[in-house]
């Protein structure tokens, strides 16, 4: 079966970056659910952490899985709100350290879902990069999902 | 695209596929989703099944594989993928399993042993299981599914200023369901009717009978069977309720004697049949009278209880119409309260809507609420994953 260019583009994108971006995944906001990522994570045990019930012989039903990012939502919300009362306007990105890697995440809006496109990158590197790196790319993920 | 429903109850399986289309939004630029039609079903009943020998999972798989072979592998329809799944079930869900317990059909069943049977690129893709009577409510208040019911009781309060209010829903078949109906701005992209169901079903009747005569004959009839529990709401609303309520009136002899052969087979669909035709039966009249009685008493007890002021949504599968609704009294008892209540619920809007005369209700419901969780970019999402 062939590929989407959404699948190759993230795909691509891993590769280009050299090892700054170790996974793009796309998750649905409201349920923290993880629903698609660069084809080169599905060698990694990250992928299954996070889809667990690909495996159709284990009993694990995604919907059980809680990676908190559910609650992203809520910050893309209440950050919206912040940027309206100041007039800084919406929030376009959030950057989350944590102690073994860095998670930048955009907020999309498809028709039926709200979702968070995120950049997970290893701890040792050079953050403005990858701040430029993902900012240069997110429109193109965003079209290619758009045209889906 | 396609999107695979479903219909699970003690007597049959329905099974369908819809589709789904684009719909522009008012403020001109976004769009959302919406069901488009449903493109074909089938449904299955339990015979040639041996319960004691065949497990429910397996019947309902085997019931899955027939239909895809028969509406969608080798067909046109083929080359649309299904994206998710959705099924009404008469029964309990907990935790994504659902069971139905009922006398010709047991199962208990997770969204595993369902997605099992899809097409290999689909295995990943949504699946979830809905009580059918949220799969009624689903239909009701999700797309326009409320512009299309009968009004029985007008009221002077414009459907506009009641948008976001509380709604009860009640429904009565072969057994009574009653749930509360929630605004919630959180659900889904923009805000959504959700559910509390309840057991109110199973709470004890107030017998509107002079005497208290009904409770009386029908506690005597359970302690004849050995149940010396009270005498709950369902034993009266509902199919067999109708049926212990001829019973009842039958057993008063305050009614003529129906003529040798008048009625055969009764059943709750006989009694109304009978009581509506232009030579009616007045036992069968009297019969649908008090029912009807009843249930607009216990749908106003409803208004109040949830202080439902967006309306009491009635129906099920008994062949009412409305204006025989309002004629046999239900506006009368729904408004009949102590104090200012009956004025209360007289700003009440009472909806009918019928599974008899929309026999699609549950599918429709189960499509609608698939569409708006976002199952077709999930779907598509999870399509891909199997691609890559």
């Amino acid at each position: 079966m062939a590929q989407s260019d959404l699948a190759l583009l993230l795909s691509q994108i891993v590769d280009e970056s050299k090892g700054d971006f170790k996974a793009i995944i796309v998750f649905d906001l409201r349920e923290g659910l993880p629903m698609f990522s660069n084809t080169q994570l599905k060698s990694d045990s990250l992928y299954n952490a996070l889809f667990p019930d690909e495996n159709l012989d284990t009993d694990f039903d995604s919907s059980d899985l809680d990676t908190g990012l559910g609650s992203l939502s809520r910050i893309q919300e209440d950050l919206n709100k912040f940027g309206d009362i100041t007039k800084f306007k919406q929030l376009q990105y959030s950057i989350f350290r944590l102690k073994q890697g860095t998670m930048m995440a955009y907020f999309d809006e498809l028709p039926d879902i709200n979702v968070a496109i995120c950049f997970l990158s290893p701890s040792d590197i050079n953050l403005g990069n990858v701040v430029f790196q993902s900012r240069r790319k997110v429109d193109q993920i965003k079209e290619a999902i758009k045209r889906f | 695209m396609v999107l695979l429903v479903g219909e699970i109850d003690g007597k049959s399986t329905r099974l369908a596929l819809f589709t789904h289309k684009s719909v522009q939004k008012k403020d001109g630029e976004r769009f959302s989703y919406a069901v488009d039609e449903m493109v074909c079903s089938c449904s299955f009943g339990y015979d040639g099944y041996s319960h004691e020998k065949d497990n429910g999972i397996a019947i309902l798989q085997n019931l899955l594989d027939t239909f895809l072979k028969n509406h969608y592998y080798g067909q046109e329809i083929e080359k649309h993928d299904i994206y998710g799944a959705c099924f009404s079930v008469a029964g309990t869900v907990q935790h994504g399993t659902a069971e139905v317990d009922r006398k010709n059909f047991k199962a208990k069943f997770t969204k595993r042993d369902i997605a099992v049977k899809f097409p290999s690129k689909s295995k990943s893709v949504p699946v979830s299981f809905i009580n059918d009577m949220e799969a009624i409510g689903y239909s009701i208040f999700l797309g326009d599914g409320e512009n299309q019911l009968d009004d029985l009781c007008n009221v002077n309060v414009s459907q506009s200023d009641l948008s976001k209010e509380r709604r009860a829903l009640m429904l009565v078949s072969e057994g009574m369901g009653q749930a509360l109906w929630y605004w919630d701005g959180q659900h889904g992209k923009n805000g959504a009717f959700r559910p509390i169901p309840s057991e109110g079903g199973h709470g004890d009747f107030a017998d509107p009978t002079p005497d208290k005569e009904l409770s009386i004959y029908l506690e005597k009839t359970n302690l004849a069977n050995g149940d010396t529990s009270s005498i709950s709401y369902e034993q009266v609303l509902s199919e067999d309720g109708l049926l212990r309520i001829y019973e009842f009136l039958k057993s008063t002899r305050q009614y003529p004697e129906e003529n040798e052969g008048e009625i055969q087979n009764i059943s709750s669909e006989v009694i109304i049949e009978k009581a509506f035709q232009a030579k009616h039966i007045p036992l069968c009249k009297a019969s649908v009278e008090l029912f009807v009685r009843i249930w607009g008493a216990e749908a106003g007890n409803l208004a109040l209880r949830y202080t439902a002021i967006g309306g009491v949504y009635i129906g099920g599968n008994l062949p009412i119409p409305t204006d025989k609704l309002r004629e046999y009294g239900f506006e009368k008892a729904f408004v009949n309260k102590e104090k200012t209540f009956g004025n209360y619920n007289s700003n009440i809007p009472v909806k009918v809507f019928s599974i008899y005369n929309n026999p699609d209700i549950l599918l429709w419901g189960a499509a609608r609420y698939a569409i708006f969780d976002g199952y077709v970019s999930k779907g598509k999402f999870a399509i891909e994953r199997a691609k890559q």
